[in-house]
């Protein structure tokens, strides 16, 4: 199953013949807007126009590092949990990016769970226009996934509210698989969509 | 028995979505002014599809009478690039404007082959969507059908002369297409999975794809046996069906439900309990644009890696009109399923499941129960534990259409 680009060539009304390239990029919410916030989101109050991380420093950078939260799975409910992470605040939002993806995929320091597939690489991430990040990931990525609704959601939208939530230059993800857009994970979720972050997943008993 | 049907069903699906798309009449002018709403009239699947687009979202009601639907904008709004049209067609007769300084109505004179009407709304631009659906086809959406208002005739109707301006003929696929009784009379349902696709394993090497064959299986019968339906299987094997197939499979049935059966997984192992879901669907500013330009027949939209494809716009947006009734009969079952395994409550969830997207009908996803939870995987491997769970969605899906076929005044 692809869904790879098309191009469809249509005669109109007999007129002339008209090429059309379509594309779209999807946003998805998949909880109610209006679900209140998570109680403790510094990074929220950023707008995406906020210009390089490195020059607009929170109390929690130290000298060439920063402090990155990422979300986990919780072992007693669907919630994402957060942990921290310092990372080096090397010049590029997709170095930064990339260096927070792999604390991602190296997975929980404390009880948690993780959500990347062990063994999965991540190949590459960039930035591409309207603030979507395209993050790479190795076949691992979808072969050695669980499957189920459940571990999807929690697969996806780790990443997506991870992302979104330290870089206000990244407003919505897009996962490819080795270089390619795939149709779905593991035949749930949709990932020819870019996603924009779910905080209604992310735990408000149990912080940081 | 259905399951094997061809291949090119996506493609026709795919089709049908361009010729929907395309059959737009002529281009409206781009830029609207204020005070103006555009409209567009185009075949849709299930009936005639009224586009009307503002340059910001009015106050406005839409009312169905016993010969047509008003729209009623606060304003006064000129409308282009008709004042007035006449269609005699079987769903939408004529239309025509009303305005006074304070208001305006927009009036819809439906035919004789006009069942319902249901409206939703787009952004950037903003656009009032109305679908008049035709009689004898799908289950209308009852959830979103426009409350009747009593009716103010009006007699001074004048006959409005057609227009130069070409525009497609509503209404012109109902006479491809067999009729069929209102209410709900084909069921698909569809067994997650299969063949190379196995889904979810459970700890002691359960596998998701079995489980839900058996029971789409024991759906089958239930359905059959007790509500007289007609059942059709996505997959009666073990074999691998692409999640566009089934959907297209239901569409091309003309069924008026589609079931699909999964098994849950997660990586906590705890995890335990069934939950239903229904597609999460809103018009994002990019598929609005989208939108507008499959309107509009406008080029040169930008192409990044990995565009979707152009018939799934639309697909999207077939399922839309029918998140209230999905979502009423995901609550039905998340409702019968807790009362009668009486298995902790995970509630009715929406996501953007990809097999749920292009289904014409109201659709949900049932997942049954974790087989990654080693008690759970333990009754999921039982029989009778199946049937139970067979037997509580087959209620749900009996007082489903029992209410449904009340609204529509067949019982």
């Amino acid at each position: 199953m692809k869904w790879t680009s098309r191009m469809v060539l249509l005669g109109a009304a007999g007129i002339s013949a008209l090429l059309i390239v379509l594309s779209i990029f999807w946003r998805v919410d998949t909880r109610r807007a209006a679900a209140p916030p998570p109680a403790a989101t510094p990074q929220q109050a950023a707008s995406p126009e906020t210009p390089a991380l490195s020059r607009n420093p929170t109390p929690a950078e130290e000298g060439n590092q920063r402090e990155v939260t990422i979300f986990f799975q919780s072992p007693d409910s669907d919630d994402l949990v957060p942990e921290t992470r310092k990372i080096f605040l090397t010049g590029s939002v997709t170095d930064q990016a990339r260096q927070t993806v792999q604390a991602l995929i190296e997975g929980p320091e404390s009880h948690l769970i993780p959500t990347i597939p062990a063994g999965t690489e991540l190949r590459e991430i960039y930035l591409g226009a309207g603030g979507i990040a395209y993050v790479d990931f190795s076949q691992a990525f979808v072969n050695r996934h669980p499957g189920g609704s459940s571990a999807e959601i929690g697969t996806v939208f780790s990443l997506v509210d991870t992302l979104t939530y330290n870089f206000p230059e990244i407003r919505k993800v897009r996962i490819l698989v080795e270089g390619e857009e795939r149709a779905t994970l593991r035949e749930h979720l949709d990932l020819s969509r870019a996603y924009v972050a779910d905080m209604s997943l992310v735990s408000r008993k149990e912080g940081r | 028995m259905p399951s094997s049907h061809p291949r090119n069903f996506r493609r026709t699906e795919v089709l049908l979505a361009l010729v929907v798309a395309l059959s737009c009449g002529p281009l409206l002018p781009l830029d609207l002014a204020e005070g103006e709403v555009a409209l567009r009239f185009q075949n849709a699947p299930l009936g005639t599809r009224v586009i009307l687009e503002f340059t910001a979202r009015p106050s406005y009601q839409v009312r169905k009478q016993s010969d047509r639907v008003v729209v009623t904008l606060l304003g006064s709004f000129k409308s282009i690039p008709y004042k007035s049209k006449t269609f005699d067609e079987p769903i939408l007769n004529r239309f025509k404007l009303d305005r006074s300084s304070r208001q305006t109505e927009l009036q819809f004179f439906t035919g004789p082959g006009f069942a319902a009407v249901t409206s939703f709304e787009m952004n950037a631009p903003f656009r009032l969507v109305l679908e008049f659906q035709k009689k004898a086809g799908n289950a209308p959406s009852l959830g979103a059908e426009t409350a009747g208002a009593p009716a103010q005739e009006d007699p001074a109707v004048p006959s409005s002369t057609p227009e130069p301006l070409e525009a497609p003929t509503p209404g012109s696929e109902a006479t491809s297409v067999p009729a069929r009784p209102p209410g709900i009379s084909v069921i698909v349902v569809d067994a997650g999975h299969g063949g190379s696709e196995t889904g979810a394993t459970g700890p002691s090497g359960l596998l998701e794809k079995d489980v839900t064959l058996d029971m789409a299986k024991k759906l089958q019968a239930g359905l059959t046996r007790r509500l007289g339906v007609r059942v059709i299987l996505t997959r009666d094997g073990d074999r691998q069906v692409s999640l566009d197939d089934r959907t297209a499979l239901a569409n091309h049935e003309r069924a008026d439900l589609f079931l699909s059966i999964h098994v849950n997984a997660s990586p906590a192992a705890k995890a335990r309990g069934a939950e239903t879901y229904f597609l999460s669907y809103q018009a994002t500013d990019d598929e609005a644009r989208a939108l507008a330009a499959l309107e509009n027949n406008t080029l040169g939209v930008e192409t990044p890696p990995g565009n979707s494809a152009l018939g799934m716009v639309l697909w999207d947006l077939a399922q839309s009109q029918y998140l209230a009734e999905s979502s009423k009969l995901a609550e039905t079952i998340q409702e019968n399923l807790n009362a009668l395994l009486r298995i902790e409550s995970r509630g009715v969830k929406q996501a953007p499941f990809k097999v749920l997207m292009g289904a014409t009908m109201p659709a949900v996803l049932v997942e049954i129960g974790f087989i990654t939870n080693s008690e759970e995987e333990v009754r999921l491997k039982d029989g009778a534990y199946r049937e139970r769970i067979t037997q509580a969605i087959v209620d749900s899906v009996a007082s489903f259409k029992d209410r449904v076929e009340k609204q529509l005044g067949l019982q």
